[in-house]
């Protein structure tokens, strides 16, 4: 198993419905990545501004993004490859 | 059971952080996952099958076994993830206490609403499943220790309710090794004696537990009668904070650890004002380059949650044991008989002044963003700056 630490602004295609934030697809290093499936998603409210944590799973890798409210930016913190 | 009787609740997330990890990264399901940087806090059952204990260490683990996946966790996951099963269990007591993995809620008179208590802890568990996808392991007793007590009897994601008849049974053959609390000296003198179970210590009287255990003896009186004297408090409880630095290297000159000390309190009450509350005591201990140890305490005059007061106090203690030509090698500092925050302090004016509070809250605000080092005070910025460097030369 790899873990990767990223941690590095990507986008990301969104949808913000019913109060809720549903990650569909985004774009790292010129490569476009669809979401087949959400893990898990926490709120982080430790800092001023929330932050939008999801696991979420495109094949065999776990990649671990984040929306930070404070400058409305989409964040990719690390990755996980099956080994 | 009459609806009226007490019920207390157990709610444990099993394993909590390692399925935590395995929920959010599949490829970790059934495998042997193990939380911990240093030492392991939390293990999946498949790592617990090849030998892997909480409070392992974790190279230990790599070594033994190299199958299982040690990870550092995901903390504000885990945080987030117990906040929501919390959620879930407050609609079925009417106080919780919670602690990382684990809350005690009291459900007593709940069974008018959710049916008998099996019922209730079955739609709970359900609830707490769909919630955050994690196992959980639900427990009920007539108080803290039985209910604990029964969660721990049936196996992990499972519902375990030890019936009022069921109690003395429970309590008499429940093996003391498995006691949470008894110190290992306690478990020993008895061992010694052929004490095994609790059942077994209901003919020693409260003074000759004392006499045998030492302070252990009260706990163990209580606990093989089926007592706890613990309520369930909704308030978050925050005991003692504490904070310590190991020396890169020792250290003899009081200013040097006054500045030490500086940065141990900034980071102490800046936990401190986060959980709003006010320090009501400090301690100070050294660990001298010889192996000796030395500490001091005193209650602050007033309960404050400004750092200065604190500071004041804090560097009298540290001058008081500084005594011995010897360098200390450890500083350590403990704030402890917390009190909370009360409103009339913010009507009456309280112990500090509002432009303090004010600083307080901006410096903390501005720490958490970017680091403890974003701010420092005048006598800790000396001691970043390099001996020989010109002013300006900081890291």
């Amino acid at each position: 198993m790899e873990i990767v630490k990223i941690n590095e602004p990507i986008r990301v295609l969104a949808a913000f419905a019913r109060g809720g934030i549903q990650p569909l697809r985004f774009k790292w290093e010129n490569r476009s990545y669809t979401i087949e499936r959400i893990n898990g998603e926490w709120l982080d409210r430790a800092d001023e501004a929330d932050a939008w944590h999801f696991s979420v799973q495109v094949g065999t890798t776990t990649y671990f993004l984040h929306y930070a409210s404070r400058d409305l930016q989409w964040w990719l913190d690390e990755l996980i490859n099956e080994g | 059971m009459n609806a009226h009787e007490h019920l207390i609740l157990h709610l444990r997330l099993d394993d909590f952080h390692a399925s935590v990890e395995q929920r959010l990264i599949p490829a970790l399901r059934q495998r042997p996952v193990v939380v911990g940087k240093e030492i392991v806090i939390s293990c999946s059952r498949e790592a617990r099958q090849l030998g892997v204990r909480v409070g392992m260490k974790t190279l230990k683990v790599r070594r033994r076994c190299p199958a299982a996946v040690v990870m550092q966790g995901h903390r504000d996951a885990c945080a987030s993830l117990s906040e929501a099963a919390w959620a879930c269990a407050r609609h079925y007591t009417t106080a919780l206490d919670s602690h990382a993995g684990d809350a005690y809620g009291d459900a007593t008179g709940m069974a008018y609403v959710h049916g008998s208590p099996l019922a209730m802890g079955q739609k709970l568990q359900e609830e707490v499943i769909a919630c955050t996808g994690l196992p959980v392991t639900i427990g009920l007793g007539s108080n803290r220790l039985l209910a604990w007590m029964a969660s721990r009897q049936v196996r992990a994601g499972c519902i375990g309710w030890i019936r009022p008849y069921a109690e003395a049974r429970t309590i008499n053959g429940f093996p003391l090794v498995q006691l949470p609390g008894l110190s290992y000296r306690a478990l020993t003198t008895l061992r010694e004696m052929n004490v095994e179970r609790l059942g077994e210590l209901l003919n020693f009287s409260r003074d000759q537990l004392r006499a045998l255990c030492g302070t252990d003896g009260d706990l163990l009186y209580e606990r093989c009668r089926g007592l706890d004297r613990h309520t369930i408090d909704a308030a978050q409880q925050v005991e003692s904070i504490h904070r310590s630095e190991s020396l890169t290297s020792p250290q003899g000159e009081l200013t040097v650890l006054h500045s030490h000390l500086q940065g141990l309190i900034e980071e102490a009450m800046q936990e401190v004002r986060k959980a709003t509350l006010h320090a009501g005591r400090c301690e100070v201990a050294l660990l001298y380059d010889d192996g000796k140890r030395a500490t001091r305490r005193r209650c602050l005059p007033v309960p404050t949650a400004a750092d200065r007061r604190v500071q004041d106090l804090a560097e009298e203690l540290l001058a008081a044991l500084m005594t011995r030509r010897v360098a200390v090698r450890r500083l350590s500092l403990t704030i402890d008989r917390l009190t909370t925050a009360s409103g009339a302090d913010d009507l009456f004016g309280g112990d500090e002044p509002l432009s303090d509070r004010g600083m307080y809250h901006t410096i903390d605000t501005i720490r958490r963003r970017y680091g403890q080092e974003a701010i420092l005070t005048g006598s800790r910025l000396d001691m970043l700056r390099p001996r020989n460097g010109a002013p300006g030369d900081y890291p």
